[in-house]
């Protein structure tokens, strides 16, 4: 089996029991939990997608280690046009689903380790690309949902990970053995880990000699024995929670972006599954590969799909409101527009422009200067949109009642009344709890984290670009010599 | 390390049902480590499950506490192998086997 129906993955997961915290209580079923649902809907819209003949090119790729079909998700980037279908999948699926894609951290580690595994064989002598293709060929196989694990906890940020008084603040392994190692430590903000049946856990970032125990990377099952998730909670969780009709929440069916903590209590990894342990110099290298795919997935086309989402209620809530003619509310519009727009346009230079590396490798890499600049750049302009969004849409996008509201015998006729425009109440608070989803939900600090946070685009952006050639074009120009 | 990409586990309840599963490389050695380390089946939150397990060569022999018919002893193993990554209706001959008493 090659690709999997959205059907069969729904199948597959009913039978595993990962040990899942929601709200303080162990989700026992999460199929039947409406938050887990979310998710599990969600990925299971992914593998439809790949289902459907018009995103074939975009969803489908075909596995360099076999020629098979097989889901982008798990694909390793073997050119620019499969870079270029990579962002073209992030921004689909947002489109789509109006959350996270949570296969799409998974398939970035799987490019960051399809590189510097090969690095590391080369330079090393190991074996961890062969341990590493023989992984992704046994996923692609399955067509199994792998989600991707980075963050530590980190602790005091003023302390290297072997300076903490509790070295569980970053993954680290506590135990090798000849068959496997036992790791300990927990990683956090993972998106849609739950439903996935694997998780790729990488390193959370450089590391120097002498941290050689947190030096790890490897794929695990997520139902392994001694892992628990700790699920988000919110006010959109309670909401979910507590509601009998989600057709009144803002995204219904695929909910916010759900992530959990991961929390590993001496979970025991086969060597089959190790694709790092120990080689501290290839971590900072590991987890930048991984970052310049993500920036570009993540900020220039995963945030564009939801701008694009965003952009959509807007125009409905002017339609709705009577004012879809009106000059200067088009021109926030078009603000918007520009401000995703520009991010797409980073994202598709980044892969355009993307380059095999290490040489030899076989492996794409996207432009990291582009990827940067995508992320960044939506990192600012998502505020922008939400705010604009707010403005258009107005104070009811957060005073507005309940769409349930409607349907009772003492209120229902006055709000149907008083929300009432060029539109039925029913389509404005409907318009309207979409827009306050996105303007006063988790996207905002979600959009500015996810991926790495501003700071960290910002020195990459500063090292990699020469700054002195500018100022040489610049004293040229001027006819500033350097003698004077 | 396993030098074969996938594994082929054999499921036997006491010699009278049996169900295959096909793992990745290593999966045996998981249900080893979690049945005999942990003293826990995958999947299954339940302390005191797993009152004894021993391995030998390449049969991992585990025993239950309480009394179970076959058929819910073969849908408790089936949880725990699909919870480290092994799927039923594998093919071939077995690499590994786990006895269930």
């Amino acid at each position: 089996m090659a690709l999997k129906t959205a059907q069969e993955y729904i199948e597959s997961v009913k039978a595993l029991t990962p040990r899942v915290y929601l709200g303080g209580k162990r989700v026992e079923n999460m199929l039947e939990n409406p938050v887990t649902l979310s998710v599990i809907r969600a990925t299971a819209k992914i593998y439809e997608l790949a289902e459907d003949p018009k995103h074939k090119e975009v969803m489908v790729a075909t596995s360099h280690l076999t020629g098979e079909p097989i889901n982008r998700n798990l694909n390793a980037a073997r050119s620019t046009h499969d870079l270029d279908m990579r962002q073209e999948m992030a921004l689909l699926t947002s489109q789509t689903v109006g959350t996270c894609n949570y296969r799409c951290v998974g398939c970035d580690a799987i490019n960051g380790l399809a590189a510097s595994t090969w690095e590391m064989d080369r330079d090393l002598g190991t074996d961890y690309n062969k341990r590493f293709n023989t992984y992704l060929k046994w996923a692609q196989s399955q067509d199994l949902a792998c989600s991707g694990a980075v963050t530590d906890p980190k602790g005091d940020r003023k302390k290297r990970p072997s300076q903490q008084d509790d070295l569980d603040m970053h993954l680290h392994v506590v135990d090798k053995r000849s068959d496997g190692i036992v790791v300990r430590g927990a990683k956090v903000s993972q998106s849609g880990a739950i439903g996935a049946h694997e998780t790729i856990v990488l390193p959370g970032g450089a590391l120097r000699p002498g941290e050689e125990d947190f030096a790890i990377a490897f794929a695990m099952p997520n139902g392994s024995p001694g892992v628990t998730y700790i699920c988000q909670y919110n006010a959109y969780t309670a909401e979910r929670l507590s509601t009998d009709n989600v057709w009144e929440l803002g995204n219904p069916l695929y909910g916010q972006r759900e992530t959990s903590t991961i929390v590993f209590d001496d979970v025991f990894i086969p060597w089959e599954r190790v694709f790092l342990c120990g080689e501290t110099k290839y971590c900072g290298r590991l987890v930048a590969r991984f970052a310049k795919t993500h920036r570009m997935n993540c900020g220039g086309a995963c945030k564009v799909g939801f701008a694009d989402l965003i952009i959509g209620g807007c125009m409905l809530a002017m339609e709705y409101s009577g004012l879809d003619k009106i000059p200067h509310i088009m021109e926030k519009v078009v603000d918007m527009v520009r401000l995703s727009e520009t991010s797409h346009a980073c994202a598709i230079a980044a892969a355009l422009r993307g380059r095999e590396e290490p040489v030899g490798s076989g492996v794409f890499l996207p432009d990291d200067l582009f990827g940067n600049a995508a992320k960044l750049n939506i990192a600012h302009g998502f505020w922008e949109i939400m705010k604009n969004a707010g403005d258009i849409g107005g104070g009811g996008v957060v005073t507005m009642p309940r769409e349930s509201d409607l349907n009772n015998p003492e209120i229902g006729d006055w709000v149907k009344k008083y929300f009432k425009s060029a539109a039925p109440a029913e389509k404005r608070l409907r318009v309207m709890k979409f827009l306050q989803h996105w303007t006063a939900g988790l996207h905002g600090p979600g959009t500015w984290h996810g991926a790495g946070a501003p700071q960290t685009q910002r020195v990459a952006i500063g090292a990699l670009t020469d700054f002195e050639v500018k100022k040489k074009m610049a004293k040229t120009l001027m006819g500033i010599k350097d003698d004077e | 390390m396993n030098e074969t990409a996938f594994e082929i586990i054999k499921v036997r309840i006491r010699h009278k049902a049996s169900r295959n599963y096909q793992g990745f490389g290593g999966t045996f050695a998981s249900l080893v480590d979690s049945c005999v380390r942990k003293r826990a089946l995958p999947g299954i939150y339940q302390d005191g499950l797993v009152s004894g397990a021993e391995v030998k060569e390449n049969t991992l022999l585990v025993m239950l506490s309480g009394r179970r018919a076959e058929r819910a002893v073969l849908d408790i193993m089936d949880i725990a192998l699909r919870n480290i990554g092994a799927f039923p209706g594998a093919e071939g001959r077995a690499d590994f086997f786990v006895e269930v008493k």
